[in-house]
């Protein structure tokens, strides 16, 4: 049976698509039949960092969500577009056109088909793990993308607003009896090497820690030109995507 | 139909679907697309408004966070000062290395 993750964070900035990004690839690369979904539908990104033009993505969520064409029709199969020779990578793009997303605005949508979406690529595609790359904050659309998965990966950095404001948002899904996990990114080197961080985080959200990944020059030089796991598979960067990796997996397992 | 067997499938992750507030599942599982149609909508606005948050408590359990923090990095400079010391004592060269974690 598969699982639908959603990865959310509080503020912009944190590192969610780079998140989603990097763990669809490893997961994939791990032997998972894995899907990345855009679902920040009003500042989609992730088709930037997966190297994915307008051209190729010839259909998007918009069009599935307006009933324009059936969900298979946008899900885009990248396997062999990012070189991966394990599992199977597949991806749904949202469309960046300002017009679809102001149709977006001002329509909405069936709020269900978020739901609808992780149900089909689970039971009907046979998919392990389908991956919600969200739009920051809590906005009802946000929550509804957050609800419309089994468990959730909050993404913070160690600053006030992120801390003050994932502390929110855990306190939120606890109340909509959501399971999260804390992922704490971009941590200063210095704090990301103390053993008691990820104890006092748990305990302040209430939420277990799974993954502290330090603040990288590197990926940030990245610019978001590709996926930075599979340009530099060696980088400390990409160890800490595998061992989050690993640790969802067994995670899922239980 | 399609669903439902969701909700089965999540069932699994949620601690407990019994206990109040009503869970989401309990939106999902609306009949008829018309009364389906914004419930979820409705069920988180209504879920939000009823939360009575306290903000100054919160306030007051960030800083406290904040000031349990600092105190983990002051003792991490604390340490690192240490280090060099004896790296100026023993003749050592620190290893900018370890920086990579």
């Amino acid at each position: 049976m598969g699982v639908s993750i959603a990865i959310h964070s509080y503020r912009g900035g944190t590192g969610k698509s780079t998140t989603t990004a990097n763990l669809a690839v490893v997961l994939s690369a791990l032997g998972f039949k894995v899907v990345a979904v855009d679902l920040d539908i009003t500042s989609p990104g992730l088709h930037v960092i997966f190297g994915i033009s307008s051209e190729i993505m010839k259909h998007t969520l918009n069009d599935f969500l307006y009933k324009r064409c059936r969900l298979e029709d946008a899900v885009l199969d990248i396997t062999s577009h990012l070189g991966l020779s394990k599992g199977k990578l597949y991806f749904i793009g949202s469309s960046m056109k300002p017009e679809e997303i102001a149709k977006l605005l001002k329509e909405g949508y069936n709020e269900y088909l978020f739901k609808e979406v992780s149900d089909q690529l689970i039971n009907s595609f046979g998919v392990d793990i389908v991956l919600f790359d969200t739009h920051p904050g809590l906005t009802e659309d946000t929550i509804i993308s957050v609800l419309s998965s089994e468990l959730s990966l909050l993404i913070m950095r160690m600053d006030k607003q992120d801390i003050t404001g994932t502390y929110i948002t855990a306190q939120i899904l606890r109340r909509f009896k959501k399971v999260s996990y804390v992922v704490l990114n971009m941590v200063p080197p210095k704090l990301a090497s103390a053993p008691e961080l990820a104890n006092e985080v748990s305990k302040l959200v209430k939420a277990p820690v799974v993954a502290v990944i330090p603040f990288y020059e590197e990926v940030l030089s990245h610019r978001s030109r590709g996926v930075f796991v599979l340009k530099h598979p060696k980088h400390p960067f990409t160890s800490r995507i595998i061992k989050l990796a690993e640790t969802l997996f067994s995670l899922i397992k239980r | 139909m399609q669903i439902t067997s969701l909700t089965a499938s999540s069932r699994c992750f949620s601690e407990d679907l019994n206990s109040t507030p009503p869970s989401l599942y309990v939106g999902i599982a609306l009949p008829g697309k018309e009364r389906r149609r914004g419930s979820l909508r409705d069920f988180i606005a209504s879920t939000l408004a009823s939360m009575k948050t306290d903000m100054s408590r919160i306030e007051s359990v960030i800083s406290n966070f904040e000031r349990r923090i600092d105190a983990i990095m002051n003792k991490i400079d604390d340490l690192e000062q240490r280090v060099s010391h004896l790296e100026k004592l023993l003749g050592v060269r620190p290893d900018k290395g370890k920086d990579r974690r």
